[in-house]
C-alpha cells in the first residue's frame, strides 16, 4: 500500500521526500513538519518508521525539535540541502551517466550537444 | 466498571522454547522470542506453518507441549487478569450461531472495560457490516471486517490479528490500514499480526517474524527485512562469480540465464561490476525473501544479530 | 464485570434460554397429557373416571420424561456456542464454565418456577376442567410445592450438566472422547446401583429416611458429579 520503492528502507524514501519538499519551499523554514502520527497515517507506515526519518533529519540538521510542539524546518536547511545535493550530484547522477553511455556508445560531445538541447 | 488490578506499565511477551506437539507431529519447535510491548509485529511465514498455532499457545486457547510463556511477566494460562487484555479472534474463528452481528458486537463491550462503542459503530459502517444477519450467513468478508471491528474497537493491550483482511477488496484492505495505524496512534498497544500478503502490509509493521518448518528462522527490523535480499540476473557463471560465498535463498534458470536471489544488502560494489557484467539487480521484497525461504529452507538465525554469515544450502 | 458473570452474561443473551424452553418444555408435556386425556375421555366418559384420574395421577411421569430431552441437548449446545468467543475476549476456561454453570441455575429455577405455576393452575382448574394430571402426579411430589420447585429443579441441573459434560467431552477429545465418557458415565451407573444392591439395608434405611425426598436428593448426587465432570472437561478442552 506504500509507493515506496521496493530495496530501499522506507525511513531512508521518507527522509528524502521530505527533503525534496523542503527543498521545494512546501516546508519553509521554521515552518512545522507533520508529526510522526500524520505521516504514518498518511503515507500508511509504522509511526516508529516514520519517526525514523524524522530523526534521521534531525541528525543531518534539516529539522529541528521544539519541545512541546513538534518538528520544525531548520533555518538554513533548503541552503544546506542543496549544498549537499550539489556534492553528491557527480556520483549519483554524472557517473551513471557516462556508465551507460559508454555502453551504448555516446561521445562527450554527443552528450553535451543532448543537454544543450534540453536545457 | 472494572474489576480487576490496575494493569501497571505492560512488559510484553516473552517466550521460551516453546513447543507445540500434535500427536507425534512437532510442529512448533523450540520457539523464544522476546516481544518489547506497544510494536506492531509482523508474523509471517507460508500456509500452515503454524502462525495461527503459536498465536493460540501465547492466547492459551490451546496448549503447549513445553517452553514457557509469559505476558506483562505472568503466565497467561487461567489468568484472568492477564487474558483478559488479550484479544485474539482467529482466521476461522466460530461465532454463536444464533447471534446476530449485533448481539456479538454487545456481548463483546462486557470483555473489555475499555470497549471503545463508538469506535465499533463507525468501523462497522466503514465496513457497510449488516447488523441484524446471524453470524452463519456472513460472508468471508464479512466476518473478517467483524474481527476487525472487534480487535480494533476492544483497545486490548495485546491484539492478535489472524490473516485480518481474508475476503477483503482492496479499498476494505484501505479502510483497515488507515483504521489500524489511526488506533494504534490513539491508544498504543502490542499488536501480532499474520499474513500472507506480506507487501502490502510490511510498512505497517515495525518489526517481523518469520516461521518455517515450526522455527524462527528471522527476526528483525522490518524495514531492514525488506531490504535483506536483492535478485541478480544474468548469464550464468557471471551471477555466480558476483554472488560469491554469499546466501543464495533460491535460484531460477532460463537456458543460460541465472536468476538468484541473494541475502544481504547489494553493496556499491556489487552495482559497478552489475554494469560491468550485464547483470541487472533487482530488489527482492519481503514478499520474496520469506517465499524464498519457504522454498529454499535455510538454517535459524541468531535473533541478536540480523545478517546471518552461513553459506547457502 | 466480574470475569464469571461476562460468560453469565453471555449465556442469557440467548434469551430462550431463560424464557421460551424452560416454560415451553412444560407446556408442550401438558399439552400431550391434555391431548390424551381428551382422548380417554371421547373414548370414555367425561370428566374422565376416578379410576383413570387416579392412575395418572401415579403414572404420568410427562414431566420428569420431557425434561431431560430438550435440557440435555441445550446443555451442550451453551458449552459449545459461546466457548470460542468466550476464549477469544480473553476469558478463562473456569470463569467461562463458572458462568455458564450460573445460567444453567437460572434456567433449571424457570423451569422449576413454570412448573409450579402450571400445578397452581392446574389445581385451581380443577385439572384442567377434565381430571387431567399432568403437574399433580406421583412424580412430581403428589402436588406438594416444594417438593415439585425441588424435584424440577434437580432434574434440570442433572440434565444441563450432563448435557455440559458431554458437550464439552467433545471439544476436549473429540467424539472418540466424548462417547469414553458416556462409557464412563454408564459404568459408573451400574456400579452405583450394583454396590447399592448388594448392601440393600443399608441404602434402602438411608433412602427410606429421605422418604418422598429421595429421589430428589439422588438426582442431586448425580447432578454434582456431573457438574464435576465438565468442570475437568472444561479445562481440557482446547480450541
Amino acid at each position: 500500500m506504500t509507493a515506496f520503492a521496493e530495496g530501499r528502507p522506507i525511513f531512508l524514501d521518507l527522509a528524502d521526500r521530505m527533503a525534496d519538499d523542503i527543498l521545494a519551499g512546501i516546508y519553509p523554514e521554521e515552518t512545522q513538519v507533520p508529526s510522526t502520527n500524520e505521516l504514518a497515517a498518511h503515507y500508511r507506515i509504522n509511526p516508529a518508521t516514520a519517526g525514523k526519518a524524522l530523526n534521521r533529519l534531525v541528525d543531518q540538521n534539516v529539522i529541528y525539535k521544539k519541545r512541546g510542539l513538534g518538528m520544525f524546518v531548520a533555518t538554513g536547511a533548503p541552503e544546506a540541502l542543496r549544498a549537499s545535493r550539489r556534492a553528491s550530484f557527480t556520483a549519483e547522477f554524472v557517473l551513471p551517466l557516462l556508465d551507460e553511455a559508454a555502453r551504448v556508445g555516446l561521445t562527450t560531445d554527443e552528450i553535451v550537444t543532448m543537454i544543450k538541447d534540453q536545457s | 466498571m472494572t474489576s480487576h488490578p490496575p494493569a501497571g506499565t505492560p512488559s510484553g511477551i516473552v517466550l521460551e522454547h516453546v513447543t507445540k506437539r500434535f500427536g507425534r507431529t512437532e510442529v512448533l519447535t523450540d520457539i523464544s522470542a522476546v516481544l518489547p510491548p506497544g510494536r506492531i509485529y509482523g508474523l509471517l511465514g507460508a500456509n500452515g506453518v503454524g502462525k495461527t498455532t503459536l498465536m493460540s499457545l501465547v492466547c492459551n486457547h490451546t496448549f503447549r507441549s513445553g517452553g514457557t510463556v509469559l505476558i506483562d511477566g505472568e503466565d497467561p494460562a487461567e489468568n484472568p487478569v492477564v487474558l483478559g487484555r488479550t484479544c485474539f479472534i482467529r482466521e476461522d474463528q466460530p461465532y454463536n450461531d444464533a447471534f446476530k452481528v449485533r448481539d456479538v458486537l454487545s456481548a463483546v463491550s462486557w470483555f473489555y472495560p475499555d470497549w471503545d462503542a463508538a469506535l465499533a459503530e463507525r468501523l462497522a459502517d466503514r465496513f457497510h457490516l449488516p447488523h441484524r444477519t446471524t453470524c452463519k450467513k456472513l460472508s468471508r468478508g464479512q466476518r473478517s471486517a467483524l474481527a476487525i471491528v472487534i480487535s480494533l474497537a476492544s483497545r486490548a493491550a495485546y491484539t492478535f490479528l489472524d490473516e485480518p483482511y481474508l475476503g477483503l477488496d482492496p479499498s476494505a484492505r484501505g479502510i483497515f490500514y488507515d483504521e489500524l495505524l489511526l488506533a494504534y496512534s490513539e491508544h498504543p498497544r502490542t499488536i501480532v499480526m499474520s499474513t500472507h500478503l506480506i507487501d502490502e502490509a510490511a510498512g505497517l509493521l515495525e518489526e517481523v517474524l518469520v516461521l518455517h518448518e515450526g522455527r524462527i528462522v528471522l527476526r528483525a527490523d522490518a524495514d531492514e527485512a525488506r531490504t535483506s535480499a536483492f535478485v541478480a540476473r544474468g548469464l550464468d557463471s557471471a551471477v555466480t562469480a558476483l554472488v560469491g560465498h554469499r546466501e543464495v535463498l533460491s535460484e531460477r534458470r532460463l537456458g543460460s540465464i541465472l536468476s538468484v536471489t541473494v541475502r544481504g544488502a547489494r553493496t556499491a560494489d556489487d552495482e559497478s561490476r552489475a554494469r560491468a557484467a550485464n547483470i541487472a539487480l533487482e530488489a527482492a521484497s519481503l514478499q520474496e525473501l520469506v517465499a524464498a525461504i519457504g522454498i529454499g529452507g535455510i538454517g535459524g538465525v541468531d535473533t541478536e544479530s540480523f545478517t546471518t554469515q552461513r553459506t547457502s544450502r | 464485570m466480574t470475569y464469571a458473570r461476562r460468560s453469565l452474561r453471555l449465556y442469557l443473551a440467548n434469551r430462550s434460554y431463560v424464557t421460551l424452553i424452560p416454560g415451553g418444555i412444560l407446556v408442550i408435556m401438558l399439552a400431550m397429557s391434555l391431548v390424551i386425556g381428551v382422548a380417554i375421555g371421547m373414548a370414555t366418559e367425561f370428566p374422565l373416571s376416578a379410576q383413570i384420574q387416579e392412575g395418572m395421577r401415579e403414572n404420568n411421569g410427562g414431566a420428569v420424561y420431557s425434561i431431560p430431552g430438550f435440557l440435555i441437548s441445550l446443555g451442550a449446545l451453551a458449552v459449545n456456542r459461546n466457548f470460542a468467543m468466550a476464549l477469544a475476549f480473553g476469558s478463562t476456561r473456569r470463569h467461562f464454565w463458572l458462568g455458564t454453570l450460573m445460567g444453567f441455575a437460572l434456567t433449571s429455577g424457570a423451569t422449576a418456577a413454570s412448573a409450579v405455576v402450571l400445578l397452581a393452575l392446574e389445581k385451581a382448574t380443577n385439572h384442567w376442567f377434565f381430571g387431567v394430571y399432568a403437574f399433580d402426579v406421583a412424580a412430581l411430589g403428589k402436588g406438594d410445592y416444594v417438593l415439585t420447585f425441588a424435584s424440577v429443579f434437580v432434574l434440570a441441573v442433572l440434565s444441563l450438566a450432563l448435557g455440559a459434560l458431554f458437550g464439552t467431552a467433545y471439544r476436549a477429545f473429540g467424539t472418540k472422547g466424548a462417547l469414553l465418557t458416556g462409557l464412563a458415565a454408564a459404568v459408573l451407573v451400574v456400579a452405583v446401583t450394583l454396590l447399592s444392591a448388594s448392601n440393600k439395608e443399608i441404602v434402602g434405611s438411608w433412602l427410606g429416611a429421605l422418604g418422598v425426598w429421595a429421589a430428589v436428593v439422588v438426582a442431586a448426587i448425580a447432578a454434582t458429579i456431573s457438574i464435576a465432570g465438565s468442570y475437568a472437561a472444561n479445562r481440557l478442552a482446547r480450541l
